[in-house]
């Protein structure tokens, strides 16, 4: 049976196909990737209009591409999968509509999809996949959870965020230190040469048994100092930068010990953009072995590829 | 990885297939209604 997906519910157009026979994990057979960062830079953020305009531009070349790597013919196509949301209303009715165009022609089912529950199942793409159960920890720029995932399709909610999500933490931070769009990455990078316990900031909730993330006062807190930062010391912003990540990365980790202490489950799987963070994965790989439990993380067998 | 979770949800019998061709998009959409 080939699959393939088409996601369009942010600022990304990606393309893929998968190949499923029988319970085996699906193989995937294709791919390809249009990030529409350098689009978005100018405004510092994303601008939804532009987003949609440019998905409608780049879902077909793209699915062309991937039905040349698979050595699949459009007709050989099985099932139309799409990102029916969570996401921008205009950029996800691009994805659904042309995937549901596509599956009316072919005279084949679509299927829509939840964006975070791709991010949930990527690890079953690696060469070493988890198993059922596991706690997910669920890190973006829209989304931070934790969730107990019992088998595909069964999440149960441990904890949300009550105010910001993570990436969005990481994001405003670093328009409040003056770097550019994406921020977490910028501040990521520049964080590696500050000192993280130069600065003393909140990491809310963790005195309480709850599960559930804060981030808005982290973020007023972080505006607060970079007010009293001296524009041209470069080494106080790189200090701000890597204790605004430590504290957060304290907050992620801590709380994902705790949702695996609470549920007695010995594996991890860390989906979304912000599982993308070096310090997080360090700290969490470091945690994990300490207790013998195993995290995951989302590993392609083959590197994605971009398509400009 | 839509393509992967709808085939792992196929696989199941658990996939959410478009009724009549007619398609929405739910932008505000919690992960356990899924």
């Amino acid at each position: 049976m080939n699959i393939v997906g088409i996601e369009t519910s942010c600022d990304e157009t990606g393309v893929a196909l998968v190949r499923a026979s029988g319970d085996g994990l699906p193989v995937l057979c294709g791919q390809a990737l249009h990030s529409q960062i350098d689009l978005h830079a100018a405004y510092g953020g994303v601008v939804p209009e532009l987003a949609s305009r440019d998905h409608i531009r780049r879902v077909l070349p793209l699915l062309r591409q991937v039905l040349a790597q698979a050595e699949t013919a459009l007709d050989d196509l099985d099932v139309v999968a799409y990102t029916r949301g969570p996401g921008l209303a205009g950029a996800l009715l691009v994805g659904a509509g042309i995937a549901s165009s596509i599956a009316a022609a072919l005279n084949r089912p679509a299927v829509g999809v939840h964006h975070l529950e791709g991010h949930l199942l990527s690890p079953f793409l690696s060469a070493d996949p988890p198993t059922f159960p596991f706690v997910a920890l669920l890190v973006s720029g829209g989304h931070t959870q934790l969730l107990r995932v019992s088998d595909v399709g069964r999440y149960e909610l441990l904890g949300d965020t009550i105010d910001d999500a993570a990436g969005e933490a990481f994001d405003k931070s670093a328009k409040l230190l003056g770097l550019g769009y994406p921020g977490g990455p910028a501040l990521a990078r520049l964080a590696e040469f500050g000192d993280p316990h130069a600065y003393a900031l909140p990491r809310p909730l963790l005195n309480r048994q709850s599960l559930d993330f804060s981030f808005a006062g982290l973020k007023t807190a972080v505006r607060n100092h970079a007010a009293r930062l001296d524009s041209t010391c470069e080494q106080a912003r790189a200090d701000l930068a890597a204790a605004t990540q430590q504290a957060i990365v304290d907050v992620l980790m801590r709380k994902s010990i705790a949702a695996l202490e609470s549920t007695g489950l010995e594996r991890l799987v860390v989906a979304g953009g912000v599982g993308a963070n070096a310090s997080l994965r360090e700290r969490l790989v470091s945690e994990c072995k300490k207790r013998q439990v195993q995290v995951f993380f989302r590993s392609w067998r083959s590197a994605p590829t971009t398509a400009r | 990885m839509i393509a992967l979770a709808a085939a792992m949800r196929l696989q199941r019998g658990i996939a959410a297939t478009s009724n009549g061709r007619a398609f929405d998009v739910l932008p505000r959409w919690p992960l356990t209604a899924a």
